[in-house]
């Protein structure tokens, strides 16, 4: 494989990377307001502003634990790919 | 094939227009740093390598610059074309006036201004080192490539030294020296989208905001100078090549549209700076049924090109 195709590689993997995290960035943001919605409103109801607070904090955790791990997943792959790219470079010059 | 040509080479264009200055700024792989190219490659300016990537050098020289999100490819004629008519127009103006053609590749999704000062200084840099003395540059763009020159040619730029008295000529070719509409549309499409209090929508008007500064530089045209609009260099000749839609120039679908992206300017409007004192306001070409990207490889835009550096 040739210097420049594998420079571009790991340009685009890097690419990827950034676009990934900041998708998943935007849609967490977007989901959380939109859960957020629901609990605001059953929050006003004293009784249950106790429980829903803890329901919505379990809530967050999970989701945010999920987009954390996608985050993390496409950093690990992208540094993977990056290694590889980098031995080829290598091999190739 | 002409690696440049390819259409890896030519997807790492488009990204490099749509997000170049992202793609610099993070230091990605993908950033084009500006270059004259021979075959696709860098060419390194010294006279060895000058000598080594046109058998004949000439006193005559001609830079083509390209256009947003394009490489040195857009002014290869189509395969389809006979070998002798193939090439570009600067191995054509090579063949046919004796000129040594250096092609420009960039990375289009930088500022125009940016742009503009890195082709002064790799001019510089040209002229130091060609291994002839130079009778005259001719300067070609094609769309944002025709104003990163007009923003190189600006004689305050500190990059701008001894090669700005060999430019007898440049020619614009569908340059949207006025701004394009098309950027001033998405530019709209953006504030709008981002003003309607949905998120969706505002997800989209932020996506779309994502283009590049390059890109959103198209909406006002020519670079300005630090004395506001920049004028026409007054020691060169000046050609605005535009292309329309319709057969008939003066069809209004024509008058609106121009050539897709870049509208025919009104000549009172070019030959305002003549009123203003100047002489060197722009002579226009019209060409009728020539769309913005075939103006870079049409027969009768390279027949008045000729006819131009024949004067």
């Amino acid at each position: 494989m040739e210097k420049t195709t594998i420079r571009h590689l790991q340009g685009l993997n890097d690419l990827i990377a950034d676009a990934v995290d900041a998708g998943v960035t935007r849609t967490e943001q977007i989901h959380r307001s939109i859960a957020r919605r629901p609990y605001a409103v059953l929050e006003r109801i004293s009784p249950m502003a106790a429980p829903v607070r803890t329901i919505e904090f379990v809530q967050t955790t999970i989701t945010g634990s999920v987009y954390w791990t996608i985050r993390l997943a496409t950093r690990v792959s992208g540094v993977v790919v990056s290694q590889v790219l980098e031995r080829l470079d290598t091999r190739a010059s | 094939m002409d690696p440049s040509q390819t259409w890896p080479e030519r997807g790492v264009s488009i990204l490099n227009g749509m997000f170049g200055d992202y793609l610099q700024r993070r230091g990605n792989e993908l950033a084009i740093d500006m270059s004259f190219r021979h075959h696709g490659r860098p060419l390194e300016l010294n006279a060895a390598n000058l000598r080594a990537a046109n058998s004949t050098l000439t006193r005559k020289l001609c830079v083509l610059v390209h256009g947003f999100c394009c490489n040195e490819s857009i002014w290869t004629f189509p395969a389809t074309a006979t070998a002798s008519e193939g090439g570009s127009y600067g191995t054509r103006l090579q063949r046919d006036a004796g000129y040594t053609p250096f092609t420009l590749r960039y990375n289009t999704g930088l500022p125009i201004a940016d742009s503009a000062g890195h082709l002064a200084k790799l001019l510089e840099d040209l002229v130091a080192a060609y291994p002839l003395p130079i009778e005259e540059i001719t300067l070609i763009g094609h769309s944002m490539g025709g104003l990163v020159i007009r923003g190189a040619c600006d004689p305050a730029r500190p990059e701008t030294k001894n090669w700005l008295e060999h430019v007898k000529r440049v020619i614009y070719i569908g340059t949207p020296h006025d701004g394009a509409d098309l950027e001033r549309f998405a530019h709209m499409t953006t504030g709008t989208l981002r003003a309607i209090p949905n998120r969706v929508t505002r997800l989209i008007g932020d996506i779309l905001n994502m283009r590049s500064r390059g890109v959103k530089d198209l909406r006002f045209g020519r670079p300005l100078s630090d004395n506001g609009a920049l004028s026409w260099l007054a020691s060169a000749r000046h050609y605005l090549l535009v292309g329309t839609l319709t057969k008939d120039p003066e069809h209004p679908l024509g008058r609106i549209f121009g050539d897709a992206l870049v509208r025919v300017p009104d000549a009172g409007e070019a030959k305002g700076s003549e009123a203003a004192g100047q002489n060197s306001a722009p002579d226009i070409v019209i060409f009728p049924g020539v769309h913005h990207l075939a103006l870079a490889h049409d027969a009768s835009v390279y027949r008045c090109i000729r006819q131009i550096c024949a004067g």
